[in-house]
């Protein structure tokens, strides 16, 4: 809400302009346009989106020390910011993972035919972590020793607030806890990634998981995580992973540092069954024959939306839900 | 006062007027039904006595079998031993302990560890079966084996374990031997076999239990079931059991393997409810009190209450063949004993058969549920192929079936078998298009892999092969009515008839096959096999 100024307008009005331009070219990009024409909000947020990217490009004055990692970073495992081909907010499409390349002949003609995708969250299906303890990790990095124990300090002492936030709406939680964010650079963030990736996430990725993500992408799905982390956080995961496509949070940044908010539209509950749902409509895939996978009840909606729902390492309400509907409930911790 | 007629042989009774109503089997409840006049009632055949000593048979099997060394003289220390065992949908229900796995296990372990062989791995031959519950496992194997193996070097085959397969080779017919890694590089298995039908053991023990899905396609599908004709005569013209063959056959070329058989009587019922097993026209007047009472409990108890009654209460199985040595020398001892507890001679073929459908099938031991399509599966893939010979009902005869359907699935167990119950079968029931179309996407789903590997779950192919087992039924009968479904769309999606009462029911298939059709029930369970001349 913020995010949208004038030059995200402007930016919205170029976007179109490119967009008109390009439905000269071939009927495909004359529908492609129609779609982006649709979609007047999206087009908005699509515009404060590329704004931001813009500002995460410009190399923030603080962060100079760090250029040459945050450049070697994102030229070896992590997308260009912005991300290239993202056709969504939050959307960001890696190249083609080892994973994917060394699938058998069979498995790739399956997935050169396949309209489906699998959509996976993270947090509690995929790694046994959440987007608290992340944050935790930048808190506790944060540089200056005092400020580091203050931010950690601040997010202990959140904790519950983050809670009863949650058991209202997973929306709010993560307003709330992403203004935790305010004030870090954005090349602190990507630095830390790969590091928080190696220390926290890898080691609590569940038993299993690696090997359902490696059947489904034998079914020839597209292997995509919606999360409601931010971007930075789970990049290093998605390419362990071998995704192809990453939807997730993005953090508004002026002059490379974070203010606190994210890009709208919040990834979270049932703006996540958007995110497929739009997911889909634009890269032509079948919404009933892709896979959906999620722990919590707050994510019911995007099981809810695929035609192969999975509930993984459900918690209590969603294992009801699951039950009332026959889905499938997978255990792999 | 006896009032029904004898015929051919002793367990087969015809209705007389005043012959008492009979019992059938209806999910975890029973109907009593009187009968037309003339309806012939199979029985099953009293049970044959039990081995004294089952364990002192059992060490005499070991060291006299058939076509090869005894076991002993097989043994070297350091050699490298697979001993596998069927799982827990066999037999049904579960026998009274010690289950006949157990002392198998029991003495198959102590005359490994007397040779010095150390290096020995029970696997529990599932193929795509669910994977049992710990307390399941030590059920079966018996505490000692339990404690010393669980879950080390006792544990599940996992037919999706990425590295846990090997392929022996193709038989001529290009069906792939692909069995468990750990038996394939062991230098001798150990096969130690429950059959309690004729179905069970032989070929198919290696060369389904220890397959994977690829190795299963070879025989469980459209057409090897319909070239098929009794599943329960493997000497018979079935290309199930062919293939079976030509698969074990080949694997054997590869490997060491050392069998063992053992056949059960019909002891289902035992204790008070022995009265289930007898002729209604012998009841005493105590034992039509003891219905009556199981009847009025029945009825003032929940559905879930009454399965878990019926899961818990134990049957009186006793060992009374076991052979060991090579597979097809052994295999043929033992049909020939279980043809003798199960084989009934019946003249002739019928032109509507009734069968009482039971709470409990091969696939939902311990399940919260006979789900639609395991009552399918019993109906026309397991009591239409008890028979050897001709089927007991005539090609395009009525099969009236009595069962509740109702509408649940146990989700842990049977994940994938819903979606296709819910979503597939309406679409079509041709065996041929579910193969075709669907049978990939069911077996490759990774939620259902996932469940079966991690969970209790059956495999997401399992519900298809549930259909095509009952594909010959299908295709051999005209019409099938079940008695007492408590909803409609359950016997539709299934491409059935309902009816209200037993009596409704064969009027709807005199209207088919003529006033004089010849109406004949099997008295299921135990098993009744017909000989049909």
């Amino acid at each position: 809400m913020h995010a949208h100024t004038h030059e995200d307008d402007s930016a919205l009005g170029q976007e179109q302009g490119r967009a008109q331009e390009k439905a000269k070219e071939t009927p495909q990009a004359q529908e492609r346009a129609r779609g982006q024409r649709g979609l007047s909000v999206r087009d908005g947020m699509a515009g404060a989106h590329d704004d931001a990217g813009e500002g995460m490009d410009a190399a923030p004055e603080g962060a100079a020390h760090t250029k040459g990692r945050l450049e070697a970073l994102q030229d070896a495992r992590l997308p260009a910011y912005p991300p290239a081909g993202a056709k969504l907010p939050g959307h960001a499409r890696l190249p083609t993972s080892k994973l994917a390349e060394e699938m058998s002949p069979r498995d790739q003609a399956k997935r050169a035919t396949s309209r489906a995708a699998a959509f996976y969250d993270v947090d509690g299906t995929l790694v046994s972590t959440n987007v608290v303890h992340a944050f935790g990790y930048y808190a506790a990095n944060r540089g200056r020793l005092v400020e580091s124990a203050v931010r950690t300090a601040a997010v202990v002492a959140g904790i519950p607030v983050f809670w009863m936030a949650d058991q209202v709406s997973r929306a709010l939680f993560n307003e709330l806890f992403y203004k935790q964010y305010k004030g870090i650079s954005h090349d602190r963030l990507v630095a830390l990634s790969e590091e928080l990736f190696e220390k926290v996430l890898k080691p609590a990725i569940y038993p299993g998981a690696m090997d359902m993500v490696q059947r489904c992408r034998e079914t020839g799905a597209r292997q995509v995580i919606v999360t409601g982390a931010i971007d930075h956080t789970i990049l290093p995961l998605a390419r362990y992973f071998g995704m192809d496509d990453v939807i997730a949070n993005r953090l508004e940044f002026v002059d490379g540092v974070a203010t606190g908010r994210v890009i709208k539209p919040l990834i979270a509950g049932a703006t996540k069954a958007a995110a497929v749902r739009d997911f889909c409509t634009a890269e032509d895939l079948d919404l009933a024959a892709s896979y959906g996978f999620c722990d919590s009840y707050a994510d019911y909606s995007m099981l809810a939306v695929v035609g192969r729902p999975t509930a993984v390492n459900p918690d209590f309400r969603l294992r009801s839900f699951a039950r009332s509907h026959d889905w499938p409930v997978v255990d792999l911790r | 006062m006896r009032l029904a007629k004898e015929l051919e042989a002793p367990e087969v009774v015809t209705i007389d007027k005043g012959s008492a109503p009979r019992i059938l089997h209806y999910g975890e409840d029973f109907l009593l039904e009187d009968l037309p006049v003339g309806t012939r009632v199979i029985y099953p055949k009293q049970p044959i006595a039990g081995l004294p000593n089952p364990r002192a048979a059992i060490r005499w099997a070991l060291n006299h079998p058939l076509g090869c060394d005894p076991l002993p003289a097989q043994l070297k220390p350091g050699m490298k031993v697979t001993i596998a065992v069927d799982d827990i949908s066999l037999p049904l229900p579960a026998m009274q302990r010690p289950d006949i796995r157990q002392m198998m296990l029991e003495i198959l372990l102590e005359m490994l560890a007397d040779h010095g062989v150390e290096d020995v791995h029970i696997i529990i031959a599932i193929a795509l079966h669910r994977k049992m519950t710990a307390a399941e496992v030590e059920r079966m194997v018996g505490p000692k084996v339990f404690r010393e193996h669980w879950p080390q070097t006792l544990y599940h085959h996992d037919a999706e374990d990425p590295d846990g397969m090997v392929e022996l080779g193709k038989t001529r017919h290009g069906e792939p031997v692909r069995i468990n890694r750990r038996a394939a590089e062991s230098d001798l298995i150990i096969y130690a076999n429950l059959n309690f039908v004729p179905m069970n053991g032989g070929h198919k023990s290696v060369g389904v239990g220890l397959t994977d899905y690829e190795g299963l396609k070879a025989n469980h599908n459209p057409h090897a079931i319909r070239e098929s004709w009794s599943y329960m005569d493997p000497q018979g013209p079935s290309e199930l059991h062919r293939s079976f063959d030509r698969i074990g056959r080949l694997a054997e070329k590869h490997l060491n393997v050392f069998k063992i058989e053992t056949a059960v009587n019909n002891r289902m019922y035992q204790g008070p409810m022995e009265f289930l097993g007898k002729n209604e026209d012998d009841f005493t007047e105590g034992d039509r009190l003891k219905f009556q009472a199981l009847k009025w409990t029945l009825s003032k108890t929940p559905r879930a209450m009454r399965r878990e009654v019926f899961m818990r209460v134990p049957a009186g199985y006793e060992l009374i063949a076991v052979y060991a040595g090579k597979t097809e020398p052994v295999h043929e001892k033992i049909l020939e004993k279980s043809f003798d507890q199960y084989a009934v001679q019946v003249k002739g073929q019928a032109d509507i058969l009734i069968h009482g459908i039971p709470f409990i099938s091969p696939y939902n031991a311990n399940s919260t549920a006979l789900n639609p399509l395991l009552v399918q599966v019993m109906g026309l893939g397991y009591l239409f192929n008890l028979y050897r010979g001709r089927p007991l009902v005539k090609k395009g005869g009525v099969l009236i079936l009595t069962h509740p359907c109702t509408d649940a699935f146990d989700t842990n167990h049977h994940p994938s078998y819903v979606e296709f119950f819910h979503k597939v079968l309406p679409e079509t029931r041709d065996a041929v298009i579910h193969s075709q179309k669907y049978e990939e996407d069911f077996a490759t789903n990774p939620a259902y892999i996932e469940m079966y590997r991690r969970g209790n779950a059956f495999h997401g192919v399992h519900p298809l092969y549930m259909w095509y087992w009952g594909e010959n039924g299908r295709q051999h009968v005209g019409k099938v009515i079940v008695v007492g479904a408590d909803n409609a769309h359950v016997p539709r999606i299934l491409g059935w008839e309902r009816a209200s009462t037993l009596a409704e029911a064969i009027a709807m298939a005199r209207s088919e096959m003529g006033r004089s059709a010849q109406v004949t029930m099997v008295h299921n369970a135990p098993i009744v096999l017909a000989d049909v001349e």
